[in-house]
This record gives C-alpha cells, sequence and structure tokens, in this order.
C-alpha cells in the first residue's frame, strides 16, 4: 500500500455580517474562467456556508491551468433579504454580492479581489472585500467538528434588512402622486436630536424608530458595524411567492438586540444592555430614581465609523509643550443609538474632509450618571489626517481595514496632520470683542486659572448682554505671536480653526445646546416645542456667542470653583451631548424626565 | 503480478485531513478506474500493474455539486529521491512551481523548508538539503495524520513599552446651575 498526501486546492470563503457574525446557509457559486473536461466536475461549483459561515471553492489542479500562473473565478453569495454594502449614497437592494477573484500559483499570499468596490480610496469602510492571509482565524468547534485554525479567508459581507435603512441626514425625496405620506416623511433632513426612537415602547412595535432606520442604513453603507449583540435581529415576513432579492416590507420587523423579539413579549431590555435601571443604582438612590428609563445600548464595532477611527488619547492634560502623546483603542460599547447615529453623521462629515481619526478622551464612562455614563456624549479632542502611525507601514489596504486594532502607542505630533483642541486651540491666545466694538487679546494661560472668572456675553441670557463677546480664536488663523506655545503655520491655525468650526457647529445644530428635547417635535409638551422650534429653525450661533451643552475653549461661562461645567475644563475637547446631562436636581421640571414628559432624557 | 494498491489522504485546503467522507472518482488515461466513498478523508484504490501514468482525482459531496479536483503524478510514492520525484511530490502538497524553471522550483523547496522548519541550508537545483528529501519521503511513505505543521500566532513585537491608557471623560458635573436654568 502506497500514501499519497493530496492537498485540496480551494478557496476559502468567510460570509458574514458586518458585526461579525457568521451567516450560515448562503449560497455561494463559483465559476472559473477555464473550461473543465470532465462531466462530473462541474463547470459552477454550488456550496453552501456552515454555521461558522464558512465555505470552500474547489479550483482545478494548475496542472490545467495550461502554463497560466494564475486563474480567475467570479463568485457570488446570495442570502434571502440580505444584500452587499454599497457605499456613498448609492441605493442598497437586497441581493448577491458578485467578486472577482484572482487566484496565482506561487504568490505568498494567492488570492486577489479584482473588484473591490469603489470607495474614497483613503477612508476607513465596513463591509468592503478583505481577503485575510495566515491571520490564523479560529473556527469554534461544533458538534462532530474540533477546533480549527483556517489560514486564508476571504471575507464577504451581506446586510440583512439593509432596504429599511434611511438616511434621515437627507431629505427623503418626495412622494409618488397618489401616495400617502406616512409618519417618518420629511422634506427635510431631521437633527440628531429629533429622530423618533422608542425605547420602551408598551407593546411590540410595528414600525422602526427614525434612529433604528438610520442605523441601519448606515450599516448597509459601510458606515457602522454594531458589535454581534447588540445588532438588530430581524423578522422577515414575504410572501412565498415574493422574488427572492424583493426589499423589506411593511410586515418585516428589526429591533435592536436588546428587545425581545417575540410577538406579544414585553419589549424589555434584557439584562446585559442595562448598566443601571431606575431605583437600582448605588443605594436605588433617589438620583437613580429621578433618571426615568435607561434605554439599552449599543455597541460600536472597533470604534469605527463613518469612514474614520475614533482613538484615545490620553494625558493630554500635561505639558502642553509635549510633543508626544499616547494614544490607542477607546470602548464605544455602552452608547445610546441615538449617539451612534450623531457620531456617524459627524464622522462621515469629517472622513470626506480628510480625517482619518477623531481623537477623544472618552464616550462613556461606566455607570456614570451623567450624559458619558448614558452613552449620550461625545468629548472630541482633535482630529488628525492620518491613520494610526502604526499602521503607516502596512499597505493602503491594510490603513483602511477596520477589523485592525489600534494598539496603544506614543504618537509624535506632526504639523499640519494633527490637530489638538489643548494645542490648537486652547493654548492660542483668547479673543473678545468689549462693547465698544473693540478687539483684544488674552493669553490663554489666564482662562486656564479656575481663578479667572469672567463670565463673557450669553446670547441666550438677556443677564450677560452687556459683558464682552468671546470670539472664536481660530479665525483668522493666529499669528504667530498669538499662538501661545506650539509656533505653526498659518495654514495649519486655518486648518484646525476649519475642522474644530465643523465639530463645534454640528454638535450646536445636531445634538442639544439649548434646546434639550429629544425626539419628534410634534411629540413634545407645548413649553418644549415653542424652545425646541426655535432653536430647530435658527441659523448655528457664532461660537463663543452662547452657552449650552456644547461646551469648547471659547465657552462664555468660566469654571465656577468646584464646578466643571465651563470653559476652563473645556480648554482640551469639545464636549457635546444630546439630552439631559443627569436626573433633574429637584423634581421633573420642564424638559426633564418624568413619566408624563419623557422627552429630553434617554431617548 | 499484483495490482498496485494506494491510499489516497485527502487534506483541506488548510493541510489537515479532511475529517468527512466525500465520493471520490478515480480516472486513467480518460478512464474511470475507481469510484467510492473515501472514508475519514482517504480513498483506496488499485492501478494496473507497472501502470505509472498519472491519475486525475475528485472528490467531493455525493450530489456532485461541488467537486475538487487533482492531477496526481504516481512517481511520488517509493523511496527515490530523483527531482522528478521530488517535484510530485511538492506538486501534490500544495507547493507550486513553474514547469522547468530553476528558480520557480527552488523558491517551492524553501517555502516548504520553512514551513516544515527544516533549517536554512542553501538549497540549489542540484543540491536538496538532506532534511528535505527525507521529511519529503516521510511524509509519502508514513501515515501521518496532519500533514502541514501548525504554526503559533505570531505577533509583532512592541518597538517601545505601549503607554497605559485610561478613559478620561470630561468629568462635567451640570448641576444645571442657575444661570442655565434660567435659559430654559
Amino acid at each position: 500500500m502506497s500514501d499519497i498526501p493530496l492537498l485540496s486546492l480551494g478557496v476559502t470563503i468567510r460570509v458574514e455580517k458586518p458585526s461579525g457574525a457568521p451567516l450560515a446557509g448562503v449560497e455561494v457559486r463559483a465559476i472559473w474562467d477555464f473550461a473543465n473536461p470532465y462531466d462530473d466536475i462541474p463547470d459552477e461549483h454550488r456550496v453552501e456556508t456552515d454555521e461558522a459561515g464558512l465555505a470552500t471553492i474547489p479550483i482545478a489542479d494548475p496542472k490545467d491551468w495550461g502554463r497560466k500562473e494564475s486563474c480567475d473565478a467570479t463568485v457570488t453569495v446570495f442570502k434571502r433579504h440580505h444584500g452587499p454594502v454599497v457605499f456613498g449614497n448609492a441605493e442598497f437592494k437586497n441581493g448577491e454580492a458578485r467578486v472577482r477573484i484572482r487566484h496565482f500559483l506561487q504568490r505568498a499570499v494567492p488570492v486577489e479581489v479584482l473588484n473591490s468596490p469603489e470607495t474614497q480610496a483613503e477612508q476607513v469602510k465596513w463591509g468592503r472585500l478583505t481577503y485575510v492571509h495566515e491571520e490564523g482565524l479560529v473556527v469554534p468547534a461544533s458538534e462532530g467538528t474540533q477546533e480549527r485554525k483556517i489560514s486564508s479567508v476571504l471575507h464577504i459581507v451581506l446586510v440583512e434588512g439593509g432596504t429599511l435603512g434611511v438616511d434621515h441626514s437627507q431629505p427623503l425625496p418626495p412622494p409618488p402622486a397618489g401616495v400617502k405620506v406616512g409618519y417618518h416623511y420629511h422634506a427635510a433632513p431631521v437633527l440628531t436630536r429629533r429622530l423618533s426612537s422608542e425605547n420602551f415602547p408598551s407593546a411590540v412595535r410595528n414600525k422602526l424608530s427614525q434612529v433604528d432606520e438610520e442605523l441601519i442604513y448606515h450599516i448597509a453603507h459601510g458606515d457602522l458595524a454594531l458589535t454581534e449583540d447588540t445588532d438588530f435581529i430581524f423578522e422577515h415576513h414575504h410572501a412565498p411567492d415574493e422574488p427572492h432579492d424583493a426589499p423589506c416590507n411593511e410586515r418585516c420587523r428589526a429591533v435592536p438586540a436588546g428587545y425581545e423579539l417575540s410577538a406579544g413579549a414585553e419589549n424589555e431590555p434584557s439584562e446585559e444592555f442595562v448598566q443601571l435601571k431606575p431605583g437600582q443604582g448605588a443605594g436605588g438612590n433617589a438620583l437613580d430614581q429621578a433618571a426615568g428609563p435607561f434605554a439599552p445600548k449599543v455597541a460600536v464595532r472597533n470604534s469605527t465609523f463613518g469612514g474614520l477611527r475614533a482613538v484615545l488619547i490620553g494625558d493630554v492634560s500635561g505639558p502642553v509643550s509635549s510633543t508626544r502623546w499616547p494614544m490607542g483603542m477607546v470602548s464605544m460599547k455602552e452608547l445610546n443609538p441615538r449617539n451612534v447615529v450623531g457620531v456617524v453623521r459627524l464622522a462621515k462629515q469629517l472622513s470626506q474632509q480628510g480625517v482619518r481619526l477623531l481623537l477623544t478622551v472618552g464616550f462613556e464612562r461606566s455607570g456614570g450618571k451623567d450624559a458619558h455614563g448614558r452613552g449620550r456624549a461625545i468629548d472630541v479632542s482633535g482630529v488628525s489626517l492620518r491613520h494610526p502611525p502604526s499602521f503607516e507601514a502596512g499597505s493602503k489596504r491594510a490603513e483602511t481595514d477596520p477589523h485592525r486594532i489600534v494598539r496603544s502607542q506614543n504618537v509624535d505630533l506632526l504639523e499640519s496632520r494633527d490637530f489638538l483642541v489643548i494645542l490648537h486651540w486652547g493654548n492660542p491666545d483668547l479673543k473678545f470683542e468689549d462693547p465698544n466694538g473693540v478687539q483684544h487679546v488674552t493669553r490663554a494661560a489666564d482662562i486656564t486659572a479656575v481663578g479667572r472668572n469672567t463670565q463673557y456675553r450669553n446670547d441666550y441670557d438677556p443677564g450677560t448682554q452687556s459683558r464682552p463677546q468671546l470670539l472664536y480664536r481660530l479665525e483668522p488663523a493666529p499669528v504667530r505671536s498669538h499662538q501661545g506655545v506650539w509656533k505653526h503655520s498659518t495654514d495649519h491655525y486655518t486648518l484646525a480653526g476649519r475642522f474644530f468650526r465643523l465639530v463645534t457647529e454640528f454638535l450646536m445644530r445636531e445634538y442639544s445646546c439649548r434646546d434639550r428635547s429629544l425626539g419628534p417635535i410634534t411629540e413634545l409638551p407645548p413649553d418644549d416645542r415653542r424652545q425646541a422650534e426655535e432653536d430647530d429653525l435658527a441659523p448655528v450661533p457664532a461660537i463663543g456667542s452662547v452657552q449650552g451643552f456644547v461646551i469648547h475653549p471659547d465657552y462664555p461661562k468660566p469654571n465656577q470653583a468646584g464646578s466643571t461645567d465651563g470653559r476652563q475644563r473645556h480648554f482640551d475637547h469639545i464636549h457635546g451631548n444630546l439630552g439631559h446631562n443627569g436626573p433633574a436636581k429637584s423634581g421633573a421640571s420642564a424638559g426633564q424626565y418624568s413619566p408624563a414628559n419623557p422627552q429630553g432624557y434617554e431617548r | 503480478m499484483r495490482h498496485r494498491a494506494f491510499d489516497l489522504h485527502l487534506l483541506t485546503v488548510d493541510g489537515v485531513s479532511v475529517d468527512d467522507s466525500p465520493a471520490f472518482t478515480v480516472r486513467q488515461n480518460d478512464e474511470v478506474i475507481s469510484t467510492g466513498v473515501a472514508t475519514l478523508g482517504v480513498a483506496q484504490f488499485t492501478v494496473l500493474p507497472r501502470s505509472s501514468d498519472d491519475i486525475y482525482v475528485s472528490w467531493g459531496p455525493a450530489d456532485g455539486q461541488s467537486r475538487f479536483s487533482r492531477r496526481v503524478s504516481l512517481r511520488c510514492v517509493g523511496r527515490g529521491d530523483s527531482r522528478r520525484t521530488i517535484e510530485e511530490r511538492l506538486w501534490s502538497l500544495g507547493y507550486f512551481f513553474e514547469a522547468e524553471d530553476d528558480g520557480s522550483y527552488v523558491r517551492a523547496l524553501e517555502r516548504f523548508q520553512a514551513d516544515y522548519d527544516l533549517g536554512d541550508e542553501a538549497i540549489s537545483p542540484e543540491r536538496v538539503p538532506d532534511a528535505v528529501v527525507e521529511q519529503l519521503s516521510k511524509i509519502f511513505n508514513e501515515n501521518l495524520e496532519h500533514i502541514r505543521p501548525a504554526k503559533d500566532d505570531e505577533s509583532e513585537p512592541d518597538s517601545e513599552p505601549a503607554p497605559e491608557l485610561t478613559e478620561n471623560c470630561c468629568d462635567v458635573d451640570f448641576t444645571e446651575s442657575d444661570d442655565e436654568e434660567a435659559t430654559e
């Protein structure tokens, strides 16, 4: 008896959701570009993915390739109610994903993807085709099989229910003549704070909220991936005779994984998404009692969204003369879904301007009772036009691969690439205009001391109208003598001013500045509604002219002794949040949570 | 003279034994010489005495919707260590190279040498290290359950100690100060 070990030649593919969850039962078809001479070997290979989302497409022996060094194939994957990620503003459709691949005879990385979807090449997008070689993907053991390691995998992403997604940041197209306009129709963009959200419905939900619709839209367009545990769960109700690639219909439903889906069940969030229910906090104190409903949270996969990565920057409150700053992964595991919509909208605008890193000192504090603790806030500490420096030695594909983990590292500051609020907004000299219209410049150091209690004019407060008016110190770009410690080119400060303006104005327009109510304006109590309508329709206030929940280095209010809501505590970041920061100090007032007035808090 | 009997150990694309039992077909000179089920990935068949022509093997699920296939030279079995035998063994294991291209042949040998951790002795078309020749022979003449050695995960060392990073959100204490209440 003679033994001959014989290696199967094939390409292993893994079909998965943007969350990384495997998709089983996906139909995979592959046709190689050369004819097969034998009747029992089909020209078209058909396989189905297993429970791990894996399937292997056979390749004919290279001896039959006709002395070519490579062979090409067309691979299609299909699962009902699913479709491939689309980029930009393209319409998402259910249907098959089609991939052209080239398999090389001798290369160390044997497969090349030929038709990677077109995106802005530098942006970090989910759902792009990725071929991973020698990464050691571990396939867990299942019944009858042992744990195994896969050396090379082509990842293909399919999105479930993507046709349910709606981009509410854009006006919806007019409905066809004669079609009745539904609840969600809007001819103008919907601000993030105005999106409908149903966190604690009393009955099974029959209609997606606008927050959920937009989350699904961003997932379907490669701008977001939730983690497997917090992703949406879908129920589809298609008639048997409907085409297999028919879009989801009005009977199809989707809910975040935090809710029970089964009909008739109370839609309580599952325990794992509830950090602190009312009355269940430390000691069940009054603060918790006043907190009201606690929205289930979602987690952003790998802190990558909207074409960029969010990274944590370390101790930038140290010496501002430091040229190095630490950077690493930031947690985005317990965010309010509305906040996720907001940060994706912001990131999309920034990444279109070339931003690759959103620098932050963190989104959340686990168990905290303020907006950060409840996942409804964002702190922007800066932006960078580069991918993480540790990725720069890799290929362009590696730099833009959203699966890559940002490892903690010290980063050298680069002019015209890195823009930090602490260095490039909080540090240059502050500008203000006195009531006589004369502009003054003062050293920024003077405002960082708690003792400097200058209250500048706040357009929302009639009592401050006679005060000096703070101006946005970065426009025009400060000359060198007013740049503080960091002497940069005018171009650097011009760019810094542009990026920080984009972030600050976005937060004032979309998040809660003065108006703290959340949800559609038609659902607000009269007092909240008047305020909300006024702020929704008003132009974005000038930076430095108003107080609210968007706080930054040119915020009119100083920190009172012991307080943390003034400009001294925000000379290194821009703070924004959705809804009230925390429970009411004493009872429920307009805009704060009470069972009769649920707007403005956990929505 | 007896027929020659063979065991074909079918391996996955990752080089480990197939753990199910696919249907297989063996052809020689365009004639089907054997069909059956490769129990636990082992296909057994015989060929005529003195037959040394290539065989063509295909395997896959019984419904035939997807079939792997390989062309195999029977020269790869036995104790020989001629270049032809080494080439056929490499090819069978998936170490491909361009025919009649010495450089390509050497690179395939070097990949095999590295994968099996067989030292770094220089390789030329005329001089293949004994360790490489012996390992190839061993694979084809001993029943090795797992053919390709598993490698430990490798990670790049940090060039400098990673900084400690902790989330340090702004400790915003919005206690609804009087002036803010007045704005509502």
